[in-house]
C-alpha cells in the first residue's frame, strides 16, 4: 500500500505538515470508497496503525487529535464520501474489481515489504511482532467502531425506503384525487357558464328578449298600418265633406226657386184681386195654392239645409276622431325599441365575454390535468430511488459482512479472512450480475 | 305647421314640403297639398329638412299617399333628421321608400 510508505515519508516531519499529510491520507482513503470496501478497510487499517504508532513514539502534544479521533474522521469523510457519489452504479457493486487486485500475490508481497520498511523505520525501533499485533488490535477495534454506524445505515435504508413509498403513495393519491377534482370542477365551471351566459341552461333569456323585440316591432306595425287607416278615413271624410259643401248651392237653387214662385203666386193674388169677378175668384185661388206650394218647398229646403249641416257636424267629429285615434307618440315605442335593442346587445356582448372565460378556463383546467398527470408521471422515480436506496443497502450490508469477517490473531490470519471474504463475494457478485442482467436494467423515463 | 308644394325638373318632380311637425292637425293640408300636384308629375318626394318631428299619423299620412299615388309613380323622403330618420326607420318605411 502507497499509504505506508506516505507515512514514513511524513512522520519525521512538523505537525502542520503532518496534519496536511493527515488530511491527504483521508482523501485518499475517501477516494478509495469509491473503488472498493476491501481498500477502504486497508487503508483505514494502516492510517490507524501509523498513528498509533507516532502517537507512542513521539511527545504529546495538545494539538494532536487521537488516533481514534483520526480513525473518526477518516471515516466520516468516507462516509461524506460515499454520499456523495451514492448514485454511481458501480459503488452498489461490494467488491468489485479491487476484490480482484487483493487477492494478487503482488499486493501481499507490496504489503509485507512495507510493513517491514514501516518497522524497520519506525521512530520509536519497534520490531515487526509488535507492529503486527497494534494493527491487529487496531483492525479489530475498527471493526468494532464501524459496525454500528454500518447498521444504523441500514437501519437508516430502510426506513427512508418505507417513508419514501409511503410518501409517493400518498402523494400519487393526492394527486388523482386532483385530478378528478380538475376535471369535475371544469364540468361544473362550464355549466355554470352556460347557465350565466343565457340566464338558463337552454338559452331561453335570448329567446325572451328576441321575442320582445318581435312583438314590439308587431306593436309598432300595427299602430303604424291603425295610423294609415285612420289617416284613410280622414281623407275620406275631407271628400265627403267636399261634397256635401257641394250640395249648398243646389239648395240655395231651390229656395231661389222656392221664393220666386212665392212671389209669382204673390203677383198672381193682386192680379185675381184686380179682375174680380167669378174669374178672378178662381185665379185667385190657384194663386193661393202656388203661394203655399212655394212655402212648402221653402220648409222642405230648410230642412235639407239642417240635415245636411247636422251630418257636416257629425262629419266632422267622425273625422277628428279618426285623426286623434291616428295619432301616437311614436318615441315612447321607439324607446322602448331601443332599450330591447340595447339588452340584446348587451346580453351578446355578456355572452361574449362569458364564452372567452370559458375557454380560459377550459384551457387552465386542462392546463391542471395535464400538470398533474406529469406530476403523477415523475413519481413513478420511487421505483428508481427504491432500487438505488436497495442497491446501497446491499452495500452496506456487504461491508458489514467483511468487517465481521474480519478475524485472527496475527495481520496474516486477518489478509486471509479478508482474502476469503473477497473470493466468497467474488463468486456472490458474478451470480448477482447474472441475474440482474436477465432481469435487465432499470428503465428510466 | 304649414304644408308647401313646389315643382322641380320641369315639373317632373312633384315635392310636398313639411314645414313643423307632421302629425294629425296637418293632415287635410297634406292631404289637399297632394291634390294640387301636376299630371306631369314623374316623381313625388316629401321633403322633411324643416320637420323636427312626425308621430304615427305623419307614417300613416306618408303610407296612405303610396296608396293614393298611381303605383307608376315613386315617391322618395329626402331631408330627413336624424330623429325623424329613427321614427321612419322604427316603422320600417325605408322598406318602402327611398330615405335620404
Amino acid at each position: 500500500m502507497v499509504g505506508v510508505q506516505f507515512a514514513e515519508e511524513i512522520v519525521g516531519r512538523p505537525l502542520v505538515q503532518r496534519l496536511i499529510s493527515l488530511a491527504g491520507l483521508a482523501g485518499v482513503l475517501a477516494l478509495g470508497l469509491r473503488q472498493s470496501w476491501p481498500d477502504v478497510v486497508w487503508s483505514g487499517v494502516l492510517v490507524a496503525a501509523w498513528l498509533i504508532h507516532t502517537e507512542r513514539h513521539q511527545p504529546a502534544d495538545a494539538s494532536r487529535t487521537s488516533a481514534a479521533g483520526d480513525d473518526v474522521v477518516a471515516l466520516r469523510s468516507a462516509e461524506a464520501s460515499h454520499s456523495a457519489f451514492e448514485v454511481e452504479p458501480d459503488v452498489a457493486d461490494p467488491g468489485g474489481d479491487a476484490l480482484d487486485a487483493l487477492q494478487t500475490p503482488e499486493r501481499d508481497a507490496t504489503f509485507a515489504s512495507s510493513s517491514a520498511d514501516c518497522a524497520d523505520a519506525a521512530p520509536g525501533g519497534l520490531d515487526r511482532a509488535e507492529v503486527e499485533r497494534e494493527i491487529v488490535e487496531t483492525v479489530l477495534l475498527l471493526r468494532e467502531a464501524l459496525e454500528p454506524p454500518l447498521e444504523r445505515t441500514i437501519d437508516d435504508l430502510d426506513q427512508t425506503r418505507g417513508i419514501l413509498r409511503s410518501a409517493v403513495a400518498e402523494l400519487d393519491a393526492g394527486f388523482r384525487d386532483l385530478e378528478d377534482r380538475a376535471r369535475q370542477q371544469k364540468t361544473t365551471a362550464l355549466e355554470v357558464v352556460e347557465i350565466a351566459a343565457d340566464g338558463t341552461s337552454d338559452g331561453r333569456a335570448t329567446g325572451y328578449v328576441g321575442e320582445t323585440e318581435s312583438v314590439l316591432q308587431a306593436f309598432v306595425d300595427l299602430i303604424v298600418q291603425t295610423s294609415k287607416q285612420s289617416m284613410a278615413l280622414v281623407y275620406r271624410f275631407m271628400i265627403v265633406d267636399d261634397l256635401m259643401k257641394a250640395i249648398d248651392p243646389i239648395i240655395r237653387d231651390a229656395e231661389n226657386i222656392a221664393d220666386q214662385t212665392k212671389l209669382l203666386a204673390l203677383n198672381a193674388a193682386i192680379e185675381a184681386s184686380r179682375v174680380g169677378g167669378p174669374a178672378g175668384a178662381r185665379f185667385s185661388v190657384v194663386a193661393s195654392e202656388v203661394k203655399s206650394v212655394a212655402t212648402h218647398s221653402n220648409g222642405f229646403t230648410k230642412r235639407i239645409r239642417d240635415v245636411l249641416s247636422a251630418v257636416r257636424e257629425q262629419v266632422e267629429v267622425a273625422r277628428d276622431l279618426a285623426k286623434a285615434g291616428a295619432s301616437r307618440d311614436m318615441n315612447e315605442t321607439l324607446g322602448s325599441k331601443e332599450r330591447v335593442a340595447e339588452m340584446i346587445q348587451e346580453i351578446e356582448h355578456r355572452n361574449a365575454r362569458i364564452q372567452r372565460a370559458t375557454d380560459t378556463l377550459s384551457a387552465q383546467t386542462d392546463g391542471i390535468s395535464k400538470a398533474v398527470s406529469d406530476v403523477i408521471r415523475a413519481l413513478q422515480f420511487e421505483d428508481i430511488t427504491t432500487q438505488l436506496v436497495d442497491r446501497k443497502a446491499a452495500t452496506v450490508r456487504a461491508t458489514l459482512d467483511l468487517i465481521a469477517n474480519i478475524h485472527g490473531e496475527s495481520a496474516e490470519e486477518i489478509r486471509s479472512s479478508v482474502r476469503a471474504f473477497a473470493e466468497r463475494e467474488q463468486g456472490r457478485r458474478r451470480s448477482v450480475t447474472q441475474d440482474s442482467v436477465e432481469s435487465g436494467d432499470v428503465e428510466l423515463f | 305647421m304649414a304644408i308647401r308644394v313646389e315643382n322641380e325638373d320641369q315639373e317632373k318632380t312633384f315635392v310636398v314640403v313639411v314645414e313643423g311637425r307632421l302629425d294629425h292637425h296637418a293632415s287635410e293640408a297634406f292631404f289637399r297639398a297632394l291634390e294640387r300636384a301636376e299630371e306631369t308629375a314623374e316623381s313625388y318626394v316629401v321633403d322633411f329638412s324643416a320637420c323636427p318631428y312626425l308621430d304615427s299619423a305623419g307614417l300613416g299620412m306618408i303610407l296612405l299617399m303610396r296608396d293614393l299615388v298611381d303605383p307608376s309613380i315613386g315617391i322618395a323622403l329626402r331631408g330627413c333628421r336624424p330623429e325623424v330618420r329613427r321614427i321612419l326607420e322604427i316603422a320600417r318605411l325605408q322598406e318602402t321608400f327611398p330615405i335620404d
